[in-house]
């Protein structure tokens, strides 16, 4: 999306956000989603979105199930870690399960 | 299609669509509008995060400077390990990718009833939240002889850019053998563990390219963010290298004659080849101008929202806030801006804010191979954000070789994913 838009493509996309408008307002009401906000605390190290660009694992095609059992085995210690132990800990069951639900559905598995 | 990947869509498409101003808005009267002061850890991630929350909100984002350079990897610059230009990000995705409106511009005065923004440059913008996000300004008066014109020989380098390329430049060109002065700031400040990685990275260089010299660090304070760690890093890779004075040992920097290169404390002067100045801190001036700022110089704020407690439908973020318990660091600044944005974007929309939950995590270099930390998760109460207890906390000391080694790897990950998550 860097390059400039002709404005006959702006039309179209005009056309099409008319059209996702109902959908988008459903899912606003919906509420500002916590899991997405809690979730984002994840971003740093692991990526926007979950997507990493650096040596961190990213996260984003992660099932909710494998992001659940992996933050329990750091928290146990069955699962070596330098820092995750410490930030597992820190977590509640609930929110853990908010952020796998969150990485599970982004649309890229 | 997931909800997500719905939304993840329409963002895109919203995105394109503010591109293109000459298209209307559709059915629903004039889109929300949130206006952000200030393009760095805080207020970028803020404007991205408000857009991202909440496509239909228009969001202004105005920040003085073409880029911004991280303060964060700029102790690694000093330490010849990074270049200036590899920690120097611009808007050009906020503005291209995230449908943000970026004004390159001063932000000069905030007409609180008006709902409205004056700039330097003329333009006024009005807003329905505004987000302020200024970082810190110096307490110059603080210390004898510093201020703005000797920190052009003397340099802080607390705000990376220029002062961060003028102390490299100077300890560059010092002789071997020669005394580097560090002198860290009275608490609160913006990074707290920040001198020390300094003192350490500058270090590395020395140890590398004028063996005979020495690391003087005068400290207006007896304790410091992960002293134990860096104590013991410091005594096996740099040992005698680095001298530590706290405050209780005539540490504190009075004065300071540029002429003569000297600093003095209480009872002695000290003779530096190269000196860092860190002086104490207060908000960004244009929260004073604003009148966000209580007694002591930093913006109180409700802890669920960020929005002033002194004004409404203003909130401030990041090292100007008081945000208890959560350092001053861009981590945190990033961290508060989510939690920030999403409030705004329900208060929008006519909903409760949910509950926050924040973390930080502040890697420190020792070397470019050892690196140590300090993290948190933060819960909101009442009395603000506190760490949960039993969670979180330091690198254990006694680790080996290998454990660091990860760790600063992690650094470089962090780095990486933070820059993207904010400017990205
Ligand atoms: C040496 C050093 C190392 C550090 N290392 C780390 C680290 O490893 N990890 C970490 O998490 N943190 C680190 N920090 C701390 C981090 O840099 C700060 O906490 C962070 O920058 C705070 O973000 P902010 O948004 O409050 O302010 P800033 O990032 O300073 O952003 C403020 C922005 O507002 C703009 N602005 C100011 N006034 C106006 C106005 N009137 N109108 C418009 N725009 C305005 C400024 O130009 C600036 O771009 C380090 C700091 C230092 C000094």
């Amino acid at each position: 999306m860097r390059t400039h838009q002709p404005f006959r493509f702006g039309l179209i996309l005009a056309a099409a956000l008319a059209v996702a408008v109902p959908t988008v307002s459903a899912e606003a009401a919906s509420k500002v989603a916590r899991a997405d906000l809690i979730a984002s605390n994840c971003f740093n190290c692991h990526g926007f979105e979950g997507e990493s660009i650096g040596v961190i694992d990213g996260l984003h095609d992660m099932s909710a199930k494998a992001l659940v059992k992996k933050m329990n085995e750091f928290r146990s210690g069955a699962k070596p870690s330098t820092i995750m132990k410490r930030i597992a800990k820190g977590y509640t069951a609930d929110e853990i399960q908010a952020m796998g639900r969150y990485f599970e559905s982004l649309d890229n598995k | 299609m997931s909800i997500k990947g719905t939304r993840r869509q329409f963002l895109k498409t919203a995105g394109a669509l503010g591109a293109v101003s000459t298209v209307p808005m559709i059915g629903c009267g004039a889109a929300p509008k949130v206006v952000v002061i200030g393009g760095g850890f805080g207020g970028a991630t803020a404007a991205k995060y408000v857009k991202w929350f909440g496509p239909e909100i228009d969001v202004t984002l105005i920040e003085p400077n073409k880029t911004y350079t991280t303060c964060p990897f700029s102790n690694l610059v000093l330490g010849g390990v990074r270049s200036l230009a590899s920690i120097t990000h611009d808007f050009v995705p906020m503005a291209e990718d995230h449908g943000v409106h970026v004004v390159q511009d001063l932000v000069v005065a905030v007409e609180h009833r008006k709902k409205m923004v004056k700039t330097q440059g003329g333009k006024t913008l009005a807003y329905d939240h505004l987000i302020v996000s200024p970082g810190i300004d110096f307490r110059f008066e603080t210390i004898e002889g510093y201020d703005a014109t000797v920190a052009e020989t003397i340099p802080h380098a607390w705000k990376a850019g220029p002062q961060t390329a003028l102390l490299r430049k100077q300890l560059e060109a010092m002789k071997d053998g020669g005394t580097v002065i560090i002198a860290p700031p009275p608490n609160p400040f913006r990074c707290p563990p920040g001198p020390y990685e300094r003192a350490s990275m500058i270090a590395h260089y020395l140890k590398r390219h004028k063996p005979k010299s020495k690391i003087l660090i005068l400290d207006a304070k007896d304790k410091f963010s992960k002293k134990g760690l860096f104590t013991e890093g410091w005594k096996s890779q740099y040992p005698g290298l680095i001298e530590w004075v706290p405050a209780s040992k005539d540490g504190r920097v009075l004065r300071v004659d540029a002429k003569a290169m000297t600093v003095h404390t209480e009872f002695e002067s000290h003779k530096g080849d190269v000196i860092n100045i860190i002086p104490a801190q207060t908000a960004g001036k244009i929260a004073h101008t604003a009148a966000l700022t209580n007694q002591f110089g930093w913006c109180p704020v409700k802890f669920d929202t960020f929005e002033s407690t002194i004004l409404d439908n203003i909130h401030v973020l990041g090292d100007a806030s008081i945000a208890t318990k959560m350092p001053k660091s861009g981590n945190a600044a990033n961290t508060q801006a989510k939690v920030c944005a999403a409030a705004v974007v329900a208060v929008l929309r006519g909903e409760t804010p949910s509950v926050p939950t924040t973390s930080n995590t502040c890697y420190s270099l020792i070397t470019p191979n050892y690196g140590i930390s300090v993290t948190a998760v933060y819960r909101v109460s009442a009395k603000g954000y506190t760490p949960v207890a039993g969670a979180g906390g330091l690198s254990p000391m006694g680790e080996g070789a290998k454990f660091h080694e990860l760790e600063a790897r992690y650094a470089r990950g962090w780095y990486a994913n933070t820059a993207k998550d904010i400017w990205g």
